[in-house]
């Protein structure tokens, strides 16, 4: 889904207008002086200009800088499953990890994630299971960081 | 300055810091040698370390780190014609094609020999140069912080980029971030949305992970896999010619060697344009130039010294100034104000030991390099055939806990989702994710020194000027502005940004 520089370029333009929208209503500084304002509306201003430039940019057809890494615009390619699948897996231990505990949730995440890049099983469960106990020790035990227990306490 | 020497190499010979630096350089060597995890990653991936570890040993992985990883990224592009990390991108094609006529071996040894050789010229450099600017930058008020602010984001934009208009976008994104958060002036909450998380602004950590971190593992999951065969290597046998082949291009050495600490120290620009900006001026000084990107070595000399000595470079404004010189001093800036600690030249006189230290963790991680990197060479079959689908969920677990490890929180995990889907977009479209990271550190000091120096001067624009110093920061700021105007600059940048 990628889109044309003109198209990003009016986004920006959008996005540095609500900025400047936003700061309208924070408090004037000393008499007379711009306070906490200033800042993000000038920000918010050159954004919009800028994304004005770009668009302009696409609209000239001016030749594209290559964009890193490539990109397959169809919405059924592997690829968009595969992000889609570590924006699910990340979601997953925000609503999981509490409940289930660090170790089951992140051994979910990454069986998951291997079974959807097509690792055999017979690599990824005793990756998955190694791997967790690895960060487990790591985080939980060596830098004594307070892990979700869940209900096994681990 | 000896006495500080021997209490900085005290404290370098310490156990914890011994073991950290081991675990730095293999972690660098891994991280610069696969294709698609840049050195910027790893340094925002050691950040939850860095938050438990005492300074000294935290910068220390981070120097570490970051010169195996920038060694570790001509390995690849020797073996399999991929960069491990941009900053070897500039002198692949001729690694890849001296390794098709049998050459790997000198190839690796001129990478790794030149690699060590460049880092400690650069160390050398940052150790002249850094005290001897915060000299001149105790004598500096907030009107010169300002107009240093406003350098670093001009540099970054105008001559660090390949299309000044996306990576203008890229540091506005970052400024914008940095307002984020209780503002200096009346403590006005900015941009939280009632969100109590983001009172104190957006937690750096998180975002720096998801914007490094989640950003490249999604960049790497929607991508092809490595397909391409792997060259073999005999690291017994890398040394051999070496020593004939630097002895004869000593002089594109010494002046690699200076190019690449000149833009480390401009703020913005790191070891990727360095490489592409030696190289550049060693086809130019060249008696054989045709015969560049067909498989020659004298760039590789070249650009494999600059990009090195590029990143003790970037840690002399770190330092000095509090203004990064690159992506990954930007995060170590980052580390120095979690930890309590504010760069800038008092840092000289109130922990000279730790500034010693750094010094001296980049001529030992730059000794080190050649055992290790040797290792290295002798393990990059097995190294480069890790498969990707298992690599990629780990370094997502390790994004995920990360961030999650700093304040034990599920909001700094969606955070640090956001920015990599966020980061993720932006790339695809071309524009760069690294300045971001610049505007969040810059801004800050753009804003706090502006407002100091309007509300002590009663809102009188012209002292901005009116010191000397003021003036030639703000005139190089302008000048910086007019950069595409010189066309040979603007062929340079054309020719830095042909990735």
């Amino acid at each position: 889904m990628r889109l044309g520089e003109t198209a990003v370029g009016a986004g920006f333009v959008v996005a540095g207008a609500l900025i400047v929208g936003a700061t309208l209503s924070f408090p004037p500084g000393e008499p007379g002086q711009p306070g906490p304002a200033l800042f993000p509306r000038l920000v918010g201003g050159l954004m919009a200009g800028f994304g004005a430039l770009l668009a302009w940019q696409g609209a000239r057809g001016r030749p594209e800088a290559v964009a890193r890494g490539a990109w397959r615009p169809t919405l059924r390619s592997p690829g968009v499953r595969h992000a889609l699948a570590v924006v699910g897996a990340v979601l997953l231990y925000i609503v999981a990890a509490d409940r289930l505990g660090f170790l089951p949730t992140a051994a979910l995440i990454l069986l998951g994630l291997m079974a959807q890049l097509g690792v055999r099983p017979r690599v990824a469960v005793p990756v998955a299971v190694g791997f967790s106990l690895f960060v487990y020790a790591l985080f939980a035990k060596l830098l004594r960081v307070p892990l979700p227990p869940g209900p096994l306490g681990w | 300055m000896i006495e500080h020497l021997g209490a900085a190499l005290g404290l370098l010979a310490s156990g914890e810091v011994l073991a950290v630096t081991a675990l730095a350089s293999v972690y660098g060597l891994f991280v610069g040698a696969m294709p698609g995890l840049t050195a910027t990653m790893a340094a925002a991936l050691l950040l939850p370390f860095t938050f438990f570890m005492d300074p000294l040993p935290a910068l220390v992985a981070m120097v570490t780190m970051s010169a195996m990883a920038i060694f570790a990224g001509d390995i690849p592009a020797a073996l399999v014609r991929i960069p491990g990390t941009p900053s070897s991108a500039a002198y692949t094609d001729d690694s890849y094609a001296l390794t098709r006529q049998g050459q790997a071996e000198l190839v690796l040894g001129v990478d790794l020999v030149t690699s060590a050789i460049g880092g400690i010229m650069g160390a050398v450099a940052l150790m002249i140069a850094a005290p001897l600017l915060a000299e001149v930058a105790l004598r500096f008020t907030s009107f010169e912080y300002f107009w240093l602010a406003a350098l670093g984001l001009s540099a970054t934009v105008m001559i660090a980029s390949a299309n000044p208009v996306k990576a203008g976008l890229a540091l506005l994104v970052g400024l914008f971030f940095s307002t984020v958060g209780v503002d200096i002036t009346l403590g006005y909450p900015r941009f939280t949305f009632g969100v109590t998380e983001l009172l104190n602004g957006l937690n750096f950590i998180p975002a720096m992970i998801g914007l490094f971190g989640v950003s490249e593992v999604l960049r790497n999951m929607a991508s092809a896999e490595l397909g391409a065969p792997i060259a073999a290597v005999r690291a017994e046998a890398i040394f051999r010619g070496v020593a004939a082949t630097l002895w004869r291009y000593r002089v594109n050495m010494a002046r690699a060697g200076a190019i690449g600490t000149f833009v480390g120290i401009l703020p913005g620009a790191g070891a990727d344009i360095a490489a592409w900006i030696a190289y550049a001026v060693s086809r130019r000084c060249s008696r054989t130039p045709e015969r560049y990107g067909k498989g020659a070595i004298e760039p590789i000399v070249d650009a494999g010294t600059a990009n090195n000595a590029c990143l003790a470079g970037d840690w002399v404004p770190a330092l000095v100034f509090g203004i990064p010189g690159d992506s990954i001093t930007a995060i170590v800036i980052g580390v120095l104000f979690m930890k309590g600690l504010r760069p800038g030249p008092m840092i000289f006189e109130q922990q000279p030991a730790l500034v010693y230290g750094v010094y001296l963790a980049f001529i030992v991680a730059n000794l080190l390099m050649i055992p290790f990197g040797w290792l290295a060479i002798k393990a990059s079959g097995a190294m480069l055939r890790v498969p990707r689908n298992v690599l990629m969920p780990a370094i997502l677990v390790f994004c995920i806990v990360g961030a999650f490890a700093i304040n034990n929180s599920v909001f700094d995990v969606g955070l640090m989702l956001a920015m990599g889907i966020f980061g993720y977009v932006l790339e695809v479209h071309g524009i760069p994710v690294a300045p971001i990271v610049l505007g969040m550190v810059l801004g800050p000091i753009l804003e706090q020194n502006f407002m100091v120096s309007m509300i002590k001067t009663g809102w009188d624009v012209t002292q901005f000027f009116s010191r000397p110093a003021a003036a030639v920061l703000g005139a190089l700021t302008v000048a910086t502005w007019l950069v595409p105007l010189y066309p040979r600059l603007g062929r340079r940048r054309a020719a830095a940004a042909r990735p």
